[in-house]
């Protein structure tokens, strides 16, 4: 009989931490105009340079810099990290076949922390959804483009007016980051605001200028 | 790269073993160190205590000091050049406020002791609980001994090369160890002498053969009024830089000051 209670709230425990979890999404929707319209909304930024206002906050410390994304014509971007000091916190280099190298940092980011994180998350305005994503109705009436990346699932969250708002990356089923975007005239977001679960920080992002 | 550090989930837990040298190296020119041999070779040794005795001197008279600055900050990787502007205001004994104010807005102080930084992001000044507090703390401290003038401090870190010329001087810091060095060449620090007072126009910061920042003075005001909350209000921000008389002044200090 205990052991039958046991098993009961141990369940109740395992249910109530679930529910942290997004809902099940169930299957894909059949909806190819939606589909597609979706995939048409979403523009690559036109600029060529873009520079943000960072605040990172981890583990009760948080950090200011500036960040700045050039886009190349070809593909491939660079990316760097100053503080608002002067000081070069890091600089990355994307290649047009999205291999990612650090050229240098000055401060205690792990190269791969940098490339699949904050620098991945910063660079999501320039990788949207995939031709093979596959639409989802979400619990809120939101529309949702998936496509899977290394293991993880891509999700790209729009609102009734076909806006992207958000983007979040699962594995298993379980939230690893949401970033949500906002946006002005611009064809990059003017604030992204990520909140990473997986390594535990947390970032602001305003965008300062863009050049086209 | 030398640096080794690695963890994945709290990134800012340790920053705090980088930033001295980094943030030592901002306050440039109070890091002067003695000659080394090579630069005893550029300058007549005997010139260059009386060099900066002269600065030393020049700036004793001060017990309040402010300066806007233009700072540029060229990233070949980028092919950019980010320019930013900014203020430094002091009080004697160890009072510093270093804003900068555009593009974005970040603001540090210092009061001999303490410091506190912040960010203006999302419409509002945020205190950071920054990793490098201490560190910037350091810096704040160096700022106001350049101030004054006082480059007897941290001799350890650098080697120093003053070169006097009729028109001021220029000073060459060079990082002894090798671990500063992997994130700066050289630090330059121009001084301008106009009468028979110094200043300090221009500090450029080499990161590489590619890389650099350089911060250009302007506007220096000695021993004019403070605005209310300078060192401890992150309002007082317009009010600070309400205190600089327009640009075209040939003396700041001689303007008649705006009325607040």
């Amino acid at each position: 009989m205990r052991s039958t209670i046991w098993s009961i709230l141990i369940g109740l425990l395992v249910g109530t931490s679930g529910c942290l979890c997004p809902p099940s999404l169930g299957e894909p929707v059949d909806d190819t105009a939606r589909r597609a319209a979706l995939l048409a909304s979403y523009q690559p930024p036109d600029t060529q340079r873009v520079v943000y206002r960072t605040v990172l906050r981890s583990g009760g410390r948080e950090i200011s810099l500036v960040e700045i994304v050039k886009a190349f014509p070809e593909g491939g971007y660079s990316v760097a990290g100053v503080t608002d000091i002067g000081n070069t916190l890091y600089a990355v280099q994307i290649d047009p076949d999205g291999k990612g190298r650090v050229i240098s940092k000055s401060l205690p980011f792990s190269d791969r922390w940098l490339l699949d994180h904050l620098v991945k998350e910063l660079l999501i305005p320039w990788n949207g959804p995939q031709e093979t994503s596959e639409l989802y109705r979400l619990p809120d009436e939101s529309w949702a483009l998936i496509h899977e990346e290394d293991r993880l699932a891509c999700m790209f969250v729009f609102d009734e007016m076909g806006n992207w708002t958000e983007f979040r990356r699962l594995a298993g089923g379980r939230l690893r980051s949401r970033i949500s975007l906002e946006w002005d005239e611009g064809s990059t977001p003017n604030v992204m605001r990520v909140d990473n679960r997986d390594k535990h920080y947390r970032v602001v992002r305003e965008r300062v200028s863009s050049n086209p | 790269m030398a640096t080794s550090y690695r963890f994945e989930t709290n990134p800012l837990a340790r920053t705090a073993c980088v930033w001295p040298f980094l943030l030592l190296v901002i306050a440039v020119a109070p890091g002067l160190a003695v000659a080394s041999d090579a630069s005893k070779q550029q300058a007549d040794s005997s010139q260059q205590p009386q060099f900066l005795r002269l600065l030393r001197e020049s700036r004793a008279p001060y017990h309040t000091f402010a300066t806007r600055f233009i700072q540029h900050k060229r990233l070949a990787m980028l092919d950019i050049v980010l320019e930013s502007e900014g203020m430094i205001f002091f009080r004697r004994p160890g009072s510093v406020r270093y804003e900068i104010i555009s593009p974005v807005q970040s603001l540090m102080f210092y009061d001999g002791k303490k410091v506190r930084c912040y960010a203006f992001s999302e419409d509002k000044w945020n205190l950071l609980n920054n990793p490098g507090a201490t560190a910037i703390g350091q810096v704040l401290r160096q700022i106001g001994r350049w101030i004054q003038g006082d480059f007897d401090a941290d001799r350890k870190m650098f080697e120093i090369d003053a070169v006097p010329a009729d028109d001021g001087g220029c000073i060459h810091l060079i990082p002894r160890s090798k671990a500063l060095a992997e994130y700066i060449q050289r630090v330059e620090i121009h001084v301008k002498k106009v009468g028979d007072r110094y200043r300090v126009a221009q500090v450029i910061i080499r990161e590489s053969d590619v890389d650099l920042t350089d911060m250009r003075f302007r506007q220096e005001l000695h021993n004019q009024p403070i605005p209310e909350g300078t060192f401890t209000s992150p309002a007082a921000s317009e009010a600070c830089q309400a205190a600089f008389p327009p640009e075209d002044c040939s003396d700041p200090n001689e303007a008649e000051k705006p009325k607040s």
